[in-house]
């Protein structure tokens, strides 16, 4: 049934796309097109290097402040990459240093992930990453996850006589709080600890200002409440 | 899966219908008309003009559809030329009068892309008066001095029928080369007996009032003139008509010079009938009222007809009595005093305002302002008429003076809401400026369809952007301000095509109506005030004063790049290195993954791919400082003494719907595109980016040493405020000081309220010694 609704829903796009390409009467289609290499890696393995195994719809905002939306879009968490159908049914790496932002939507679902290209300084270290990261909550101080899809092991199968190694993907996301100075430290659980941890400092009024509302953090749900508290108490100046 | 292919299938097919409400279907699509207020009429060669540009849609009402509109100054030639951006539909700025102008009637026009649909004719077009400081003959700017016989006068009896026995109105327009502007008049009957005096005003018309006599004759006598200009008779029987506005109400007077007879009125309103009524009408006055409270501003027909035949027809400009914004200030200044005017808002508050304070015999001649604009595009669509000519006719008049000068209408009360048919070739620039033309096959001169363009500028990063013709060989690109003042390379992708092709693009500024040459009425009684502009221009070209000055808002200079890729695989700089000769050298010294070879007397050329080390297939795009060479001969001369940089990326790349093998991008020390003799089709236009506003910057006189400093202050336009502040409690303040000049000068007020009225304002300055 999925499938169903998939091959529908890529066929609405691309009628969506083609009527929005000649019917438009004031303006035409915009030519703002998105760019990258021909996607060709493969990876013999148990589990999916992609966040989404459908192509989703999505917008794509460059750092130029344009954006194109309507596209058929895969997040691959093993490479870090926006993969992109093209309209000649070509998959496409989009070019990473020209995307600010993009969003996806689980059409089944109807959520939206918002993935900012983000480049930070993890915490205590002096080179600077550059990741897609899913912004969970934005302000000063934000909560980021980085869906990170990693190979957990290899295993050796005989397939039709051949020995052959097969990794194991696994989602393995990392959560971070992203500061207002471009460093970001990581968040390793859910719990208050961890969050006492990310900002010794300010401890004591994090654990009252928790206390004062009942907030247990278990999950991320919890995790995405406690940031407004956070940057209740925390300034940026003071980091 | 079977299902799902089907699925798919079924769903493609229906794409392209989907795609079918393409140009050429008949779909109401908005109109558009720009208005152009200058702050005068009459200008010196090398004084700067001040312009505000406001955009209306079909209704009248303030249109922020487009983005940019475009201005052109031109007499036989175009002397300049801009592009603007509104904001809301709303824009101002300046246009430099070069000092070598002749002495002349030069035509402003003004007009957004999206109006170019709809021909020149819906252009905002208006004349104004250049002198040349050096010029002291006027001759050939005043009207044509024609024999008094050549005067012609026209009577228009409001309501159609001019009838004995009661008091009539009759409209009296000269028109023809004879200037009859200002001119006294007297209408005598074929006694001698004057019954009526009175005087044409600047645009030739007048009105008067006469009770005919059965049997008499009337004729006028005008000033200057021979001639005896005789009154259409009146008839002893008919239907009169007068009609007056009384707050809401429409009064109609019905003058019956015969015998009782049933009649019917109909009002219309934009061509439809919204109220009916029938009425006896004995022998003598009958009054009939209409209740226009439920009416929307605007233009008006009543009709009169007897025994269902029209006997006559009164157009009418209602507007809704609502109090609009006063103007509080006193009359009289001395020099370099302080002025302060006080605006204050109506029973709707003010959303925008513009305030000008300028020498009144400078901005009397041909002005328009948005008051009667507002009325002359009702007119323009009611009656077809040309909208040129009713700016010349309507401009300049107030709501009485419309209502005076509307009764020589007597077409029939259609309303043509301008509807654009589908058949729509330049596209509305709602967000960004478009260039757009058309490719046509050279041998053939058949449109080049489906060819795909792409559009460069010599820059020191790859830039491109691309579209494809349709099937009438038309194109279009949507700019980015990245593009603002750059060259534009529109290249015919040889790929896509085959055969030498020729690129048009279509010039905005391309004008097929020739400028109007109409010399302004009355203007030889003002020569004196132009040999004064003269002096004045003099004086300030000596002391070199301007009160032009940059915007405090600087321009945004930097936009990126449509870049193709963000950064290469590979940079090579082969000055780095021993010299080498030309392409094939350096790549092969120097940029391992290039690879030129020759095939017969050509060169071809292909990279290998960074990441799979194979042969990319075909052949890689090559820019020259940023500009697409599609033929490797072209450049191939280009040595290490010439190149700066190479860059590659050498990866099986794809941009939108085009799969490139790679790209090489060479930037010279040398600016080669310049030199090279391209083998591909293309075409090379500069871009100009709209201008940026300037601000009047008037004298501020505090202390008594202001008052006498020894640099004169000859400001013949005294003050000018395109976006007048607006303070939290609706009213406005205008401060400035008067000059050295002193004479009557013309306060106007020009806005727009909050519900999307328009108000003009005149009120008079004078400048004491």
């Amino acid at each position: 049934m999925k499938k169903h609704i998939s091959a529908f829903f890529l066929a609405v796009c691309f009628t969506i796309t083609s009527w929005a390409g000649s019917g438009n009467l004031l303006q035409p289609d915009p030519q703002i097109r998105l760019s990258g290499e021909v996607f060709t890696f493969s990876i013999y393995a148990e589990g999916s290097q992609y966040l989404n195994d459908e192509w989703f719809p999505g917008t794509v905002r460059f750092f130029t402040g344009e954006e194109v939306s309507g596209q058929s879009l895969k997040y691959n968490g093993f490479l870090d990459e926006l993969i992109w159908l093209s309209p000649g049914f070509i998959q496409v790496q989009l070019d990473k240093h020209m995307i600010r932002s993009f969003t996806i939507k689980n059409p089944h679902t109807e959520v939206e992930y918002h993935f900012e290209n983000i480049t930070f300084r993890p915490w205590m270290e002096n080179t600077r990453v550059n990741i897609f990261a899913q912004s969970l909550y934005r302000e000063g101080i934000s909560l980021m996850v980085y869906h990170r899809i990693r190979n957990a092991g290899q295993t050796t199968e005989n397939v039709r006589g051949t020995i052959v190694s097969r990794g194991k993907l696994v989602p393995d996301p990392v959560y971070y709080i992203l500061l207002p100075n471009g460093e970001a430290r990581i968040l390793r659980n859910f719990s208050r600890r961890s969050f006492l941890r990310v900002f010794p400092d300010h401890k004591d009024q994090i654990k009252r200002v928790f206390r004062q509302h009942g907030l247990r953090i278990r999950t991320r749900g919890d995790a995405v409440q406690a940031m407004p508290l956070i940057n209740q108490v925390v300034s940026p100046g003071e980091l | 899966m079977k299902t799902n292919i089907t699925l798919l299938l079924f769903c493609l097919l229906l794409a392209p219908f989907a795609g079918n409400a393409s140009p050429g279907q008949a779909t109401a699509l908005p109109t558009e008309r720009m208005l152009l207020l200058t702050d005068r009429d009459v200008y010196v060669a090398g004084d700067m003009l001040l312009y505000s540009a406001r955009l209306f849609n079909s209704s009248d009402r303030a249109s922020t559809t487009s983005r940019f509109a475009y201005i052109s100054l031109r007499g036989k030639e175009i002397i300049a030329q801009q592009a603007i951006e509104l904001d809301n539909g709303y824009s101002h700025g300046s246009m430099f009068l070069p000092d070598t102008l002749s002495t002349g009637y030069y035509e402003l026009t003004a007009f957004t892309n999206w109006m170019r649909n709809e021909g020149e004719t819906i252009y905002f077009r208006r004349q104004i008066l250049v002198v040349n400081r050096f010029d002291k003959d006027f001759a050939n700017i005043s009207p044509r001095i024609v024999p008094d016989s050549e005067a012609v006068l026209s009577f228009f009896p409001e309501g159609q029928q001019f009838v004995t026995g009661a008091e009539s109105r009759l409209l009296v327009v000269a028109s023809g080369a004879y200037d009859a502007s200002y001119r006294n008049f007297v209408v005598i009957d074929q006694l001698q007996d004057t019954l009526v005096a009175g005087r044409l005003n600047a645009g030739g018309f007048a009105e008067l009032s006469l009770t005919p006599v059965n049997g008499n004759s009337y004729y006028l006598l005008m000033e200057g003139s021979s001639r005896r200009f005789q009154l259409p008779q009146a008839k002893p029987s008919g239907m009169g008509l007068t009609v007056k506005q009384q707050n809401q109400l429409l009064l109609a007077n019905i003058i019956n010079a015969g015998e009782t007879s049933d009649i019917s009125l109909e009002l219309f309103r934009q061509g439809r009938i919204v109220e009916r009524k029938s009425l006896r009408a004995v022998n003598g006055n009958n009054q009939v009222q209409f209740d226009l409270s439920s009416i929307n501003e605007g233009l008006i027909a009543l009709r009169v007809s007897e025994k269902g035949r029209q006997t006559g027809i009164r157009w009418f400009y209602f507007s809704k009595p609502t109090s609009m914004p006063s103007v509080l200030s006193n009359e009289s200044f001395r020099r370099r005093d302080k002025v302060g005017i006080q605006i204050q808002p109506g029973d709707v508050p003010i959303a925008q305002m513009s305030a000008t304070v300028v020498k009144a015999e400078l901005a009397s001649y041909r002005p328009v302002h948005m008051l009667s604009y507002k009325a002359i595009l009702d007119l323009h669509a009611a009656t077809g008429q040309d909208l040129q000519s009713l700016i010349r006719i309507y401009g300049n008049l107030d709501h009485d003076q419309i209502n005076s000068r509307i009764i020589s209408e007597t077409s029939i009360p259609e309303f043509n809401i301008p509807v654009l048919s589908g058949n729509h070739t330049y596209a509305m620039e709602v967000s960004r400026q478009l260039v757009s033309g058309t490719v046509t096959n050279m041998e053939t001169g058949q449109p080049a369809a489906n060819t795909r363009l792409l559009l460069n500028t010599p820059d020191t990063v790859i830039n491109l952007m691309y579209t494809q013709t349709n099937q009438e060989g038309y194109f279009q690109f949507i700019l980015t301000p990245y593009y603002n003042n750059k060259e534009l390379f529109v290249i015919a992708d040889p790929t896509s095509t085959s055969g030498r092709l020729t690129i048009n693009l279509h010039d905005k500024f391309r004008f097929s109506k020739p400028a109007e040459n109409k010399p302004f009425p009355g203007i030889w009684h003002n020569r004196n005030a132009m040999s004064k502009s003269q002096e004045v221009a003099n004086i300030n070209k000596a002391y070199q004063i301007n009160w032009m000055t940059d915007s405090q808002v600087p321009p945004t200079l930097y936009f990126p790049p449509p870049r193709l890729f963000s950064r290469p695989n590979m940079r090579i700089l082969p000055e780095l290195f021993e010299p080498l000769d030309d392409l094939r050298e350096i790549a092969r010294e120097l940029i391992h993954p290039w690879r030129i070879r020759q095939s017969g007397a050509k060169h071809v050329h292909s990279l290998v791919c960074a990441t799979t080390k194979a042969m990319l297939p075909g052949t890689p795009m090559l820019f020259v400082d940023g500009v697409a060479v599609f033929d490797i001969d072209d450049v191939m001369h280009l040595g290490s003494r010439q190149i700066k940089e190479v860059q590659v990326h050498n990866l099986n790349w794809v941009h939108g719907e085009m799969e490139i093998p790679g790209l090489i991008g060479i930037f010279t020390n040398t600016q080669e595109f310049e030199k090279i003799s391209y083998s591909h089709s293309f075409l090379r236009e500069f871009h100009e980016a709209p201008v940026h506003p300037k601000r009047f910057l008037a004298p501020v006189y505090t202390s008594m040493n202001d008052h006498v400093s020894g640099r004169p202050d000859l400001r013949e336009t005294l003050y000018w405020n395109p976006d007048v502040v607006i303070r939290r409690n609706g009213t406005a303040q205008l401060e400035f000081y008067t000059g050295d000049l002193s004479g009557d000068y013309l306060i106007k007020i020009e806005g727009i309220t909050a519900d999307n009225q328009v108000f003009s304002i005149t009120k008079p300055l004078t400048v004491v010694q």
